[in-house]
C-alpha cells in the first residue's frame, strides 16, 4: 500500500496525495509552495517542506502537516532560506540546506537545532541519507557533491582536528548540482549526481572515485536508479526520461561518454522522478503538472496524476502508515493522535547551548508492539513440571507438606478400612458364632 | 461400541469427545485414588495438548450430534476441574489449579469468555487464605496470569478483565509483603507483571503502593538472583501502570539517583570526590527539588538501618538491570530519556578499577579495597549492559552522543583484561557498528581490529601464525599483552569465583595459555559485524592484517579436526562454548572478509574455498551447522566468482515464452557442437580480472542471444535464418574500430586478437579451437552489446544484423549455429557454463556479439 505524494513550487496546488494502486486521490494539503527536494515525509508520521520565500525575508520557512489535516499545523522559521530538506527514516533528524551553504540538522522530536555547519559555498541544492543513514550526501550549486559522516559531525574533538570535516567531496562538476541519488551496498554503494552542466557522474562511495560520466543531451534535474542498479533514470529538460546503463563494468576512471540505453518521451521537461519498489514503477513529475507512471519494463505509462497547472517539483513514494485505512483519512486524527502522533514543536533558529537540562535528554519512541510469542506468555505448564520435580525429588518443605497431608489423608483412610475390615471381621465371627450355636442346637434336637 | 463407530485414523474427530472421556474417567484422581501424586499428570496434559481435545474446533462437515457429545465431554471435563480446585485437600486442589492453567490456553474462545469470570473466582479463592499450601497459592498465581494473558488477545473483554484484575492487586501486594516463601513472591510478582503488560490501567491507583512493596524486597537483598531480577523487570514496568511521559521519567530518575548515591559511598576513595556531587547534579539540575526516593520516604531509612547504611552491591547491579529493561520495553508513549546521566553512570562506574588515587592512599583499608574490587566486575558488566541497553533503546538519536561513546569504549578496551567483560565489550562494539553503520565502523574499526588481533593470537603457537601477522603493530601489540597478561594474573585470585559462576569454559590446550573460546568467538564476531558494515571503506590499514588474521584463524582451528557438535566438554549446568562454535564463527568471519568489498581479488580466495569445499563435502560434517554453512558459503560466493548483472525481467519486452521457444528451435544443433569440441581445454585462468570479464560477458551474451532471436522468432520462420549471407567477418573489423571509444579502457588490449579471430571464425574450425582463450575475450563486446538493446525504440536495425549474423553461421559452420543456441541455454543454468563441454558454445558466442556492436555503433555514431 503506497501513496504518492507530490507538491509543487506553486502555492495553491498544495501537497497532492493519492493512492498508487487504485488511483484514488486522497487529502490535499494546503498552501505548500515548495522548492525542488525540499519535501520529506518524516517516519511516516508527517509531511514536512521547507517553503520558497521572497528573496527580501530574513527568514526560512519550514511547514509541517499531519496526515489527517489539509491545514499547516506547525510552522517552523530557520535562521535562513532553506531549499532541500531530508529526514531519516525513523524520522528522528531533520536535515536543511541553507542559501549560504550552511547544513542544518534538527531533532524532530524536540525541535532543537542539534548542529549547523558550513557545507559548501554556495547554496545546497540537495541533500540525501545514505543506505544506514550514518553518512549526508550533499549538492551544492558551487558544483560540489559532499559526503559527510554524521558521527563525525558531532564529535567536535575529532572534528577540530581533521582539517575537513567531509568524507568525500567530489569537485568534478562545473554547475549546479541538481540530484544526488545513492544506491544500496553499504559502505559500497554508488552515488549519482546530476548537473547543470549536463552530466551524470557515478562515484564510489568507498574508493571516492568517479566511476562514470555520462554527457546527456540536455541538462538532468531528477535522477533515480532502479533497484537492482541495472540502469539509472535521468529526467532531462527535454522532456526526455533516459535511461543509462550502470552495471557493465567500469575499469577505468576515465570518461567513455554513451551509456544511455534509451529513452521515455515524456513531451515536457521532467523535473524529478521516484520509484516504486513495491509495484515496480517509475514516477515522473512534470512541468505541465502531471505525475506520470511507468511500467520500466515496457516503457508504457499506466496511469497519471493531475496535480496542478505549475510545474510539479517533488514526488515522494511512502509506505501508507498503518494507522491510516484506506479513504478514512479526514476521520484518522483522533486515532494518530491515540497513537501519541501529534505533531513536535516547530524547529529551533539557533543552536541552543545554555540550556543543559534539556540538552541532557533525549525523546525517544519505545516500541508500542509487544511481539512475544504466544506461547511464551502461558506458565502454568511450567509450573507443573517443577512441581511435579518437586515432588519427586521430595525437595522442598512445601512438597513435603504436601505429601504429609496426602499421608495423613491416606492414613486416615486406612485407619477407615481397618475399622471396616475390624467391622468385618466382627459381624463375620458373630455370624459363624451363631451358626454354630444353631448347628449345635439342631443337633441336639436330633 | 457398534463397528459403525469405529474411528476412521487418528485425525477423526470422533476421537476427542471418546478420548477425553476415557481421560476423566481413568486419569482423574477421585475417590478410588484418593491421594495418589499426579505423577501421569504430565502425560495428561501432552495427551490435551497433542490432540486438542478441548479446542471444540471443527470444520462444517461434522454432524451436530457429534458436535454435542464434544461439548458434553469438554463440560464434564470443567466440572471435574472445577471440582478438584473447590477440593479441600491441597493435593488434589493443586491439580485442578494446574489444569485450569491448561484449559484457559487449549479451551475455545466462546467457552473462555463464557466462563472465565466463574474461573476467576474459583482461583481468587485460593490466592487469599494465609493458610493455603504454598504449591497451591505459586499455582493459583500463574493459571491466574495465563488466564489475563489469553484474556489480553480477545477484544471485547478488555473491560471485564481490567475490573478483574484491580480487584486482584491488593491481594496481591499483601502476598508480596507478607509471605515469607519466594515461590509465592515469584508467582505474585509475575502476575503483577502480566498485569502491568496486559492491563496496566487497574494498577493506576496502587502505583505507589506497588512500588514501595517492589523496592523493598529488592533492597532487603534477601532473595535469589532470578528473583531479583524479576522485581527489577516488574520495577521498570511499573510507569505503565500511568503510560505517561512524567511518570516514566520520574521513575527513571529516582532510580539512577538511587544508584549514583550509593555508588559514593561505594566508591568513596576510588574516584575523585566530586564526581558524586557532578552525577547527582546532572540529575537534579539546581534550583529544583529532588523527586521522591524511591519507594517512599519512611521505607528507604528503615531498609538503610538495617544494612548499615549501605545496599548490597548486588541490589545496585539489579538496578541498572532495571534502567536497562526500562530502555528497551515497550511503552505507549514517547519518553524523555535522562541520556547524558546515564552515560555519565557508565562512565562512572567502568572508570573505577579499584585502584587508589596516590590521595587518598593514606586513608584507604586493605579489606576495603579488597571487597570493592571483588565486586567491581560484576557491576562493570552491568554497566556494560546498560550501554547497550541506551544503544538499543535511543537508536538513531545517540547520533549526538556517540562520539562520547566510541571513547569511551576506546579507553575501556585499554583497561579491560577480564573475559567475560570484554566479552561484552565485543559485542557492545557490534551492535554500536550494526545500529549506527558505515559511520561507526570508520571510527572504531581500527580498535576492534587491533584488540581482536591480541585476543585472537594464541601464545607461544607452535604453527607460527602469530608470528607472521604482517601487521606494522604486532610488536606493540606484543608489548600490551603481556600486560593484559600480567594484569590477568593479578586478578584471577579474587575473580575465580566470578569466572566460575559465569560458566567460562577456558580451555587449557596443550597447557598454553590461551583465550578462553568464548572471547575469540565474540572477537571474531566484532571483526564479522565491521567487515560487513565497513569493510570497504578507509579500510586499507587494517583491511589486509585482518584477511591474513581470518584465513589464519580459520585453517587453524580446523585444523584441529572437527569437533562433533553436541559430544564437546559439555557441562550439565547452561550452555558451553565448544571448538566447533569457534570453528563456524571463524568461517562466518572469513566468508565475510571475502565478500566485504575490496580492491582486487580477495588474496586468500582459493584457501578459503579449499576449506569450505572441504567442509561442506567431508562425510562426518554431515548434518551439522558447520556444513550447512559452508553450503551457503559456497553458494554466496558463486556470485563473487560470477557476478550476475541483474536486468529487468523481460528486460525490451520480450516474453519468457518466446525465449523458450528461441532455444527449442536449435536442438539438433546444441548436441553436434558440444561434442566436437569435447577436447578443448579449460580457459586460460591465469589472469583473474580478465576472467572477471568475460564472466560478466558470458552472462550478458547468453542473454544477447536469446533476446534478439526472440525478437523475431515470431515473424521469422527458422529457413530465413539460413538464407542469408551476410559479411560478418568484414564488419566485424569495422564495429570494433568503431566501438573503441566505448570499450572499457582494460579492454583495450583485446580487441585486436578479437579482430583476428572474428576473421579466422570463417576459415576453418580447425583453426578455431586453438584460439579458444582468444576467442572468450569475446564476450565483452557482448555486455557492451546488451545494454544498447535494451531500450532502443528502433530496433529493426539489430534485429536484421542479427539474423543476417546468424545465417552466416548456419552456412559456414552449421555446428557454431548450434553452439549459440546451446549457450543461450546455458545461461539459464549457471551449472552449465562450468562444463568443459560448454567451452566449445563459448567458443562460438563471441561472433554473435561482434555483429552487434556493429549495428549500434553505425546507429549511434
Amino acid at each position: 500500500m503506497e501513496l504518492v505524494i507530490a507538491s509543487s513550487s506553486i502555492a495553491d496546488a498544495g501537497i497532492g496525495c493519492w493512492d498508487l494502486q487504485s488511483g484514488a486521490e486522497q487529502l490535499r494539503y494546503k498552501s505548500c509552495a515548495s522548492p525542488s527536494h525540499g519535501l520529506a515525509c518524516v517516519g511516516d508520521r508527517f509531511l514536512a517542506s521547507s517553503q520558497l520565500r521572497e528573496p527580501s525575508s530574513s527568514s526560512g520557512s519550514v511547514l509541517y502537516w499531519s496526515w489527517s489535516k489539509p491545514q499547516v499545523e506547525v510552522k517552523s522559521f530557520p535562521a535562513e532560506h532553506i531549499k532541500p530538506i531530508a529526514a531519516n527514516s525513523e524520522g528522528t533528524y531533520i536535515v536543511g540546506g541553507g542559501q549560504s551553504g550552511d547544513i542544518y540538522l534538527w531533532e524532530v522530536m524536540s525541535g532543537r537545532l542539534l548542529k549547523k555547519w558550513h557545507a559548501h559555498y554556495r547554496a545546497v541544492t540537495c541533500l540525501v541519507f545514505s543506505e544506514d543513514e550514518s553518512l549526508l550526501i550533499s549538492g551544492s550549486e558551487d558544483g560540489c557533491v559532499r559526503v559527510w559522516s554524521l558521527l563525525m559531525i558531532f564529535d567536535d574533538y575529532e572534528s577540530q582536528q581533521a582539517t575537513h570535516l567531509y568524507l568525500h567531496s567530489f569537485t568534478e562538476h562545473t554547475l549546479r548540482v541538481t540530484d544526488v541519488v545513492t544506491g544500496c551496498g553499504g559502505c559500497n554503494a554508488i552515488i549519482v549526481s546530476a548537473s547543470e552542466d549536463r552530466t551524470c557522474k557515478v562515484w564510489s562511495l568507498s574508493t571516492g572515485r568517479l566511476l562514470r560520466s555520462i554527457v546527456f543531451p540536455s541538462v538532468i534535474d531528477a535522477v533515480v536508479l532502479d533497484p537492482a542498479e541495472h540502469v539509472f533514470y535521468a529526467g532531462s529538460r527535454d522532456g526526455n526520461i533516459y535511461v543509462a546503463a550502470l552495471n557493465a563494468e567500469s575499469s577505468s576512471s576515465s570518461s567513455y561518454g554513451m551509456h544511455i540505453i534509451s529513452s521515455l518521451s515524456h513531451r515536457r521537461a521532467v523535473t524529478c522522478l521516484a520509484y516504486s519498489t513495491e509495484g515496480d514503477l517509475l514516477l515522473s513529475g512534470s512541468e505541465d503538472g502531471m505525475v506520470r507512471v511507468w511500467d520500466p519494463k515496457t516503457h508504457n505509462i499506466v496511469r497519471m496524476f493531475k496535480h496542478a497547472k505549475g510545474p510539479v517539483n517533488n514526488i515522494l513514494v511512502v509506505r501508507r502508515p498503518h494507522y491510516l485505512s484506506l479513504g478514512t483519512f479526514s476521520n484518522s486524527n483522533a486515532s494518530s493522535r491515540r497513537h501519541g502522533f501529534l505533531l513536535p514543536p516547530p524547529l529551533d533558529k539557533y543552536v541552543n547551548l545554555t540550556d543543559e537540562g534539556l540538552n541532557n535528554k533525549t525523546v525517544i519512541r519505545l516500541p508500542t508492539a509487544r511481539n512475544i510469542p504466544q506461547d511464551a506468555l502461558y506458565c502454568s505448564s511450567r509450573i507443573i513440571d517443577e512441581h511435579i520435580e518437586d515432588f519427586q525429588r521430595q525437595g522442598s518443605s512445601a512438597a513435603a507438606e504436601m505429601e504429609v497431608e496426602r499421608l495423613k489423608h491416606e492414613c486416615g483412610r486406612s485407619m477407615q478400612i481397618v475399622q471396616q475390615w475390624k467391622k468385618m471381621y466382627d459381624n463375620l465371627h458373630e455370624f459363624c458364632i451363631n451358626e454354630l450355636l444353631d448347628g449345635d442346637q439342631v443337633g441336639c434336637t436330633k | 461400541m457398534s463397528v459403525l463407530d469405529n474411528l476412521k485414523n487418528m485425525y477423526d474427530v470422533k476421537l476427542k469427545p471418546r478420548m477425553l472421556r476415557t481421560l476423566i474417567r481413568e486419569q482423574f484422581p477421585d475417590e478410588n485414588h484418593p491421594g495418589r501424586l499426579p505423577s501421569e499428570l504430565t502425560k495428561l496434559i501432552s495427551l490435551l495438548r497433542t490432540h486438542k481435545l478441548l479446542s471444540e474446533s471443527f470444520d462444517d462437515s461434522v454432524d451436530k450430534k457429534l458436535a454435542e457429545s464434544w461439548k458434553s465431554a469438554v463440560d464434564e471435563w470443567v466440572h471435574a476441574v472445577l471440582s478438584l480446585v473447590s477440593s479441600n485437600m491441597s493435593n488434589k486442589c493443586w491439580t485442578g489449579i494446574c489444569l485450569l492453567g491448561v484449559t484457559f490456553q487449549e479451551c475455545a474462545v466462546h467457552r473462555f469468555l463464557a466462563s472465565f469470570s466463574v474461573w476467576f473466582n474459583n482461583i481468587y479463592s485460593h490466592i487469599q487464605p494465609p493458610a493455603e499450601s504454598q504449591f497451591v497459592k505459586v499455582a493459583s498465581l500463574n493459571t491466574m496470569s495465563d488466564l489475563f494473558s489469553r484474556l489480553d488477545g480477545l477484544p471485547n473483554a478488555k473491560r471485564d478483565g481490567s475490573s478483574l484484575a484491580s480487584k486482584l492487586i491488593q491481594p496481591l501486594l499483601k502476598l508480596i509483603n507478607e509471605d515469607d516463601s519466594e515461590a509465592v513472591w515469584e508467582g505474585a510478582v509475575h502476575l503483577l507483571c502480566t498485569i502491568l503488560t496486559y492491563f496496566p490501567a487497574s494498577i493506576h491507583r496502587y502505583h505507589d503502593n506497588a512500588e514501595a512493596a517492589i523496592v523493598s524486597k529488592l533492597i532487603s537483598g534477601s532473595c535469589s538472583v532470578n528473583m531479583m531480577k524479576k522485581l527489577a523487570y516488574c520495577l521498570a514496568l511499573l510507569p505503565k501502570s500511568k503510560g505517561d511521559d512524567d511518570s516514566w521519567c520520574l521513575m527513571m530518575q529516582k532510580i539512577l539517583l538511587l544508584i549514583n548515591v550509593h555508588l559514593n559511598d561505594f566508591f568513596q576513595g576510588f574516584e575523585e570526590e566530586t564526581e558524586g556531587s557532578e552525577a547527582v547534579r546532572a540529575l537534579v539540575p539546581p534550583g529544583k527539588d529532588p523527586p521522591p526516593p524511591l519507594g517512599g520516604h519512611t521505607l528507604l531509612g528503615e531498609a538503610l538501618d538495617k544494612a548499615t547504611k549501605q545496599l548490597p552491591i548486588s541490589t545496585i547491579s539489579l538496578l541498572i538491570i532495571s534502567c536497562c529493561m526500562m530502555l528497551t520495553s515497550p511503552y505507549p508513549v514517547q519518553v524523555t530519556v535522562p541520556i547524558v546521566p546515564l552515560l555519565a553512570l557508565v562512565h562512572r562506574v567502568i572508570m573505577v578499577d579499584g585502584s587508589v588515587p596516590r590521595a587518598s592512599l593514606p586513608f584507604m583499608t586493605g579489606m576495603q579495597q579488597e571487597f570493592v574490587c571483588s565486586e567491581l566486575p560484576l557491576l562493570h558488566l552491568y554497566s556494560l549492559e546498560l550501554l547497550t541497553a541506551i544503544i538499543e533503546g535511543t537508536r538513531s538519536q545517540l547520533l549526538p552522543h556517540a562520539a562520547y561513546i566510541v571513547r569511551l569504549v576506546k579507553q575501556y578496551f585499554k583497561r579491560c583484561a577480564l573475559p567475560e567483560l570484554r566479552i561484552k565489550l565485543y559485542s557492545l562494539t557490534k551492535s554500536m557498528v550494526v545500529s549506527m553503520g558505515v559511520g561507526m565502523a570508520l571510527y572504531l574499526g581500527q580498535e576492534v581490529v587491533d584488540n581482536a588481533s591480541v585476543d585472537l593470537n594464541p601464545v607461544g603457537d607452535d604453527n607460527g601464525f602469530t608470528a607472521s601477522i604482517p601487521n606494522p603493530k604486532a610488536a606493540s601489540l606484543a608489548v600490551m599483552q603481556s600486560s593484559h597478561r600480567k594484569r590477568k594474573h593479578s586478578f584471577t585470585g579474587s575473580f575465580e569465583q566470578q569466572n566460575d559462576k559465569i560458566g567460562f569454559e577456558v580451555e587449557a590446550l596443550k597447557n598454553r595459555q590461551q583465550s578462553p573460546i568464548a572471547l575469540k568467538i565474540a572477537a571474531v564476531e566484532a571483526i564479522e559485524v565491521l567487515l560487513t558494515v565497513g569493510g570497504g571503506l578507509r579500510s586499507e590499514s587494517w583491511r589486509p592484517a585482518v584477511d591474513f588474521l581470518l584465513i589464519s584463524l580459520a585453517t587453524d582451528c580446523c585444523k584441529e579436526g572437527w569437533d562433533n557438535e553436541g559430544k564437546g566438554t559439555s557441562s550439565p549446568s547452561g550452555p558451553t562454548v565448544t571448538l566447533a562454535d569457534l570453528q563456524l564463527s571463524a568461517l562466518r568471519a572469513l566468508l565475510a572478509s571475502l565478500l566485504s568489498p575490496s580492491r582486487g581479488r580477495p588474496p586468500y580466495l582459493a584457501r578459503a574455498f579449499e576449506l569450505f569445499r572441504r567442509v561442506s563435502a567431508g562425510k562426518q560434517q554431515a548434518g551439522t551447522k558447520l556444513a550447512a554453512f559452508c553450503a551457503h558459503a559456497l553458494l554466496t560466493l558463486e556470485v563473487l566468482i560470477h557476478p550476475r548483472g541483474l536486468p529487468m525481467e523481460r528486460f525490451p519486452a520480450s516474453t519468457y515464452n518466446s525465449l523458450d521457444k528461441v532455444n527449442n528451435r536449435f536442438p539438433e544443433n546444441v548436441y553436434s557442437g558440444g561434442q566436437k569440441h569435447n577436447t578443448q581445454g579449460p580457459p586460460d585462468s591465469d589472469d583473474d580480472d580478465d576472467l572477471y570479464h568475460k564472466w560478466v560477458g558470458n552472462d550478458n551474451i547468453g542473454e544477447a542471444s536469446a533476446l534478439s532471436p526472440s525478437k523475431k522468432t515470431k515473424d521469422i520462420p527458422f529457413e530465413t535464418w539460413t538464407g542469408n549471407l551476410s559479411m560478418a567477418g568484414s564488419s566485424g573489423t569495422k564495429i570494433l574500430e568503431g566501438s573503441k571509444e566505448q570499450l572499457v579502457m582494460g579492454m583495450r588490449s583485446n580487441e585486436d586478437e578479437v579482430v583476428v579471430e572474428s576473421q579466422q571464425f570463417q576459415e576453418s574450425i580447425g583453426q578455431f579451437q586453438e584460439h579458444v582463450t582468444d576467442d572468450l575475450e569475446g564476450p565483452m563486446l557482448g555486455t557492451k552489446r546488451t545494454v544498447p538493446d535494451g531500450g532502443l525504440d528502433n530496433k529493426e536495425h539489430e534485429v536484421a544484423s542479427t539474423e543476417d549474423f546468424l545465417t552466416d553461421k548456419q552456412d559456414g559452420l552449421t555446428n557454431v549455429g548450434g553452439n549459440v543456441a546451446g549457450a543461450s541455454s546455458s545461461d539459464k543454468g549457471k551449472s552449465s557454463v562450468f562444463d568443459l563441454d560448454d567451452d566449445s558454445s563459448m567458443d562460438s558466442f563471441p561472433d554473435i556479439v561482434n555483429g552487434d556492436p556493429d549495428s549500434d555503433v553505425e546507429e549511434l555514431g
